[in-house]
C-alpha cells in the first residue's frame, strides 16, 4: 500500500522551459549532425546520398546554419534563465545543489570507482548532481561554445580574417570537426543508450517530454535530488 | 504485453507497406546510384597521350571530325619516311615530348598564348635549358625535379601532358572537368591534389559535385598557371568568389598537408605545421575523452548488472 502511494505520486522533474529547450536542442542537434557530417565526411556514400536528397551542398550548408542558430538560441536562453535564477530568484550558483564542481566530486569519483570495482558495497552519497552529471553539463557547455565560435569563424571567414591570421580558419575547421565527432559519438551511443536501452526505462525515458517522474524513480535513481526536494519541502513546512 | 484479442496478428499492414516502400526506393534510386554508388574520388595519375590511338574512343572525342593529317602532317616530311625505324628517336621518346604543339595554336590560339605566359611554359623552357647544358637526351622525358622543395615531379608539361587530344570530349560539365583536374594535375602535383581533396573546396566540388566550388584551374589558371605565392595575386583570385576578402584571407591554407622541408619553409608553411599539430592534439583529446566516457559507462553498467543479478 505504501509502495503504491510512492509510485503513484508524480513529481515534476523538468519544467516546461526544460522540456521545450530539450525538444528544440534534440531536433537542432540531430539536424546539425546529419548536415555537418555529410559535409565533413563527404567522400562516404551516405553523405553523398544525403547531399543529393537535400538538393546540393549549398542547401546542406544552409540547413546546417539554420539548425546552428536554433540550437545556439537554446544555449542563450539557458544562459538567460540562469541569470534570472541567480539575480531575480536569488538562488545560489555554488554549493551542494549546484552544477559547479567541488572537491567532494573528486572524493565521490574515487569512492564510485571503488564501488564499480567491487571494493565497496554501495555508491557514495551523491548530492543533487553526481560528478558524472557535472562532467556532462560542462562538457556540453564547452562543446557548444567551441562549436559556436569555430562555426562562426567558418561561416564568416572574410570577416574574421580581418582580425585574426588566416590559418585560424583552418584551426577552427579542425576543432569544429573533432568536437563534432566527440559530441555526436557521445550523444548517439551514451545518451541514447541511457534514455532508451537502460532496463529501467526501456523503451524510452519519457520524463524529459512529460516532465514527470514517479517518486520511487526519483528516490532510487536520483537520491541527491530527492534529498534536495525533501529538504526544501521541510524548510517550506518550517516557514 | 497482451494483445487485445485472441486472433493471430494480421500481416495485412505489412503487405500494404510494400507498395509505398518500393515507391520510395524508386524515388531514391537516382541518388543511390549516381551519387552514393558512384566512385567518389578520382583515381590518381591517369594516363597521358600515347603512341597508340583507340579509334573507337577517337570517334567520340572533340577532334573526331579531323583527319590525322590535319594535325600530324603527311607521312613523308623532310624527305624521311615515317615512321623511321633507323632514327635514334624511334619509339624512345613519349608522344607528348615529340609532337610539335605549336600546331594546336591553329585553333586554340588563346589557350596557347596563355600557356606561354604561365609557370608550365617557364618550366618547359628551364628544362630545355638544363637538357642543353647537361647534354642529357630527353630519354623517356624523365627529368626529375626533387620532391624536397614541394614542387612537381615529372617532366615540364606540354599541351600533351594535360590534354589527350585524341580522346578529350567536349561539352563536359564544369564539375566533370574540375573532377578530371584532380587526376590530371595530380599526376605531378600529388600532394596538392590530396590536400585539395581534404579541403572544403575539394569536398564540395568533387565529392559533392557542386559547381559553385573552386577547382584547380579556378585559382591557378588552366593555361596561364601560377603558384599564387604573392598576396596581391592570390587576393584577386580569392575575390572571384569571396568578394569581401581582405589580404589576410589569402593566408587561409588550402593545401594544408603539403610538407616542405625546414630550409624551404615560408611563413605560410609554418602556419600549416601548426594546423597539423592542432589536429594531432584534437585527436588525442578525442580519444582520451571517448575512452573516459565509454569506460566509465561500461564499468557502471557492469556494476549495475552485478547488483541486479547477484541481488546483493
Amino acid at each position: 500500500m505504501a509502495k503504491d502511494a510512492r509510485t503513484q505520486v508524480e513529481w515534476i522533474r523538468f519544467s516546461p522551459l526544460d522540456r521545450l529547450l530539450h525538444l528544440v536542442v534534440m531536433i537542432g542537434f540531430t539536424g546539425l549532425a546529419v548536415t555537418g557530417l555529410s559535409l565533413g565526411l563527404s567522400s562516404t556514400a551516405p553523405a553523398r546520398f544525403f547531399i543529393w536528397l537535400v538538393g546540393g551542398a549549398s542547401h546542406a550548408g544552409w540547413l546546417h546554419r539554420f539548425f546552428a542558430v536554433i540550437t545556439y538560441a537554446c544555449v542563450v536562453i539557458h544562459g538567460l534563465f540562469f541569470l534570472y535564477y541567480r539575480l531575480v530568484l536569488g538562488q545560489k550558483f555554488v554549493g551542494p545543489n549546484s552544477v559547479v564542481p567541488t572537491f567532494k566530486d573528486l572524493k565521490d569519483f574515487r569512492l564510485n570507482m571503488a564501488y564499480f570495482l567491487g571494493r565497496r558495497r554501495s555508491p557514495p552519497d551523491f548530492d543533487k548532481f553526481t560528478y558524472m552529471e557535472k562532467i556532462d553539463y560542462w562538457a556540453i557547455f564547452i562543446g557548444m561554445n567551441t562549436m559556436g565560435a569555430t562555426g562562426l569563424i567558418l561561416w564568416f571567414p572574410e570577416f574574421f580574417t580581418r582580425f585574426v591570421p588566416g590559418f585560424f580558419v583552418n584551426i577552427a575547421q579542425v576543432l569544429h570537426f573533432f568536437e563534432a565527432v566527440l559530441a555526436v559519438v557521445v550523444k548517439f551511443f551514451i545518451h541514447i543508450g541511457m534514455v532508451h536501452f537502460r532496463p529501467a526505462v526501456y523503451p524510452a525515458d519519457m520524463s524529459i517530454f512529460s516532465g514527470r517522474t514517479s517518486q520511487e524513480k526519483i528516490m532510487q535513481e536520483h537520491p541527491g535530488q530527492w534529498r534536495f526536494i525533501a529538504e526544501s519541502r521541510d524548510s517550506a513546512g518550517k516557514r | 504485453m497482451e494483445r487485445k484479442s485472441g486472433r493471430p496478428r494480421s500481416r495485412r499492414w505489412l503487405r500494404l507497406l510494400i507498395g509505398p516502400l518500393l515507391g520510395v526506393l524508386v524515388l531514391l534510386s537516382p541518388g543511390l546510384t549516381t551519387m552514393a554508388g558512384a566512385e567518389s574520388r578520382p583515381p590518381a595519375g591517369a594516363g597521358a597521350s600515347s603512341w597508340l590511338v583507340n579509334m573507337n574512343r577517337f570517334a567520340e572525342s572533340a577532334h573526331s571530325a579531323f583527319n590525322c593529317e590535319d594535325c600530324h602532317g603527311t607521312m613523308v616530311e623532310g624527305g624521311k619516311k615515317h615512321p623511321d625505324p633507323d632514327s635514334p628517336d624511334y619509339l624512345v621518346k613519349p608522344a607528348s615530348r615529340r609532337f610539335d604543339y605549336r600546331r594546336c595554336r591553329k585553333c586554340h590560339q588563346l589557350a596557347y598564348d596563355r600557356y606561354t605566359e604561365g609557370g608550365h611554359a617557364k618550366a618547359l623552357a628551364e628544362e630545355a635549358q638544363t637538357t642543353v647544358q647537361t647534354g642529357e637526351s630527353e630519354k623517356a622525358g624523365e627529368v626529375k625535379k626533387t620532391v624536397a622543395t614541394g614542387k612537381a615531379t615529372g617532366p615540364a608539361p606540354t599541351c600533351g601532358e594535360c590534354h589527350v587530344s585524341h580522346y578529350a570530349r567536349s561539352k563536359l560539365s564544369r564539375v566533370a572537368v574540375g573532377t578530371s583536374m584532380v587526376t590530371v594535375c595530380g599526376r605531378c602535383h600529388a600532394d596538392h591534389a590530396a590536400s585539395y581533396m581534404e579541403n572544403i573546396h575539394g569536398r564540395v566540388g568533387v565529392d559533392l559535385k557542386d559547381e559553385k566550388s573552386a577547382f584547380c584551374s579556378d585559382c591557378h589558371g588552366a593555361h596561364r598557371v601560377i603558384a599564387l605565392k604573392q598576396t596581391d595575386v592570390a587576393l584577386t583570385v580569392c575575390r572571384r568568389c569571396h568578394p569581401k576578402a581582405q589580404s589576410e584571407f589569402t593566408n587561409v591554407v588550402i593545401h594544408a598537408s603539403v610538407t616542405v622541408p625546414p630550409e624551404a619553409r615560408s611563413a605560410k608553411d609554418k602556419s600549416t605545421l601548426w594546423i597539423q599539430r592542432v589536429r594531432i592534439a584534437a585527436m588525442a583529446v578525442l580519444v582520451i575523452s571517448l575512452v573516459f566516457f565509454f569506460g566509465h559507462s561500461l564499468l557502471w553498467l557492469l556494476r549495475e548488472m552485478h547488483e541486479k543479478l547477484r541481488k546483493r
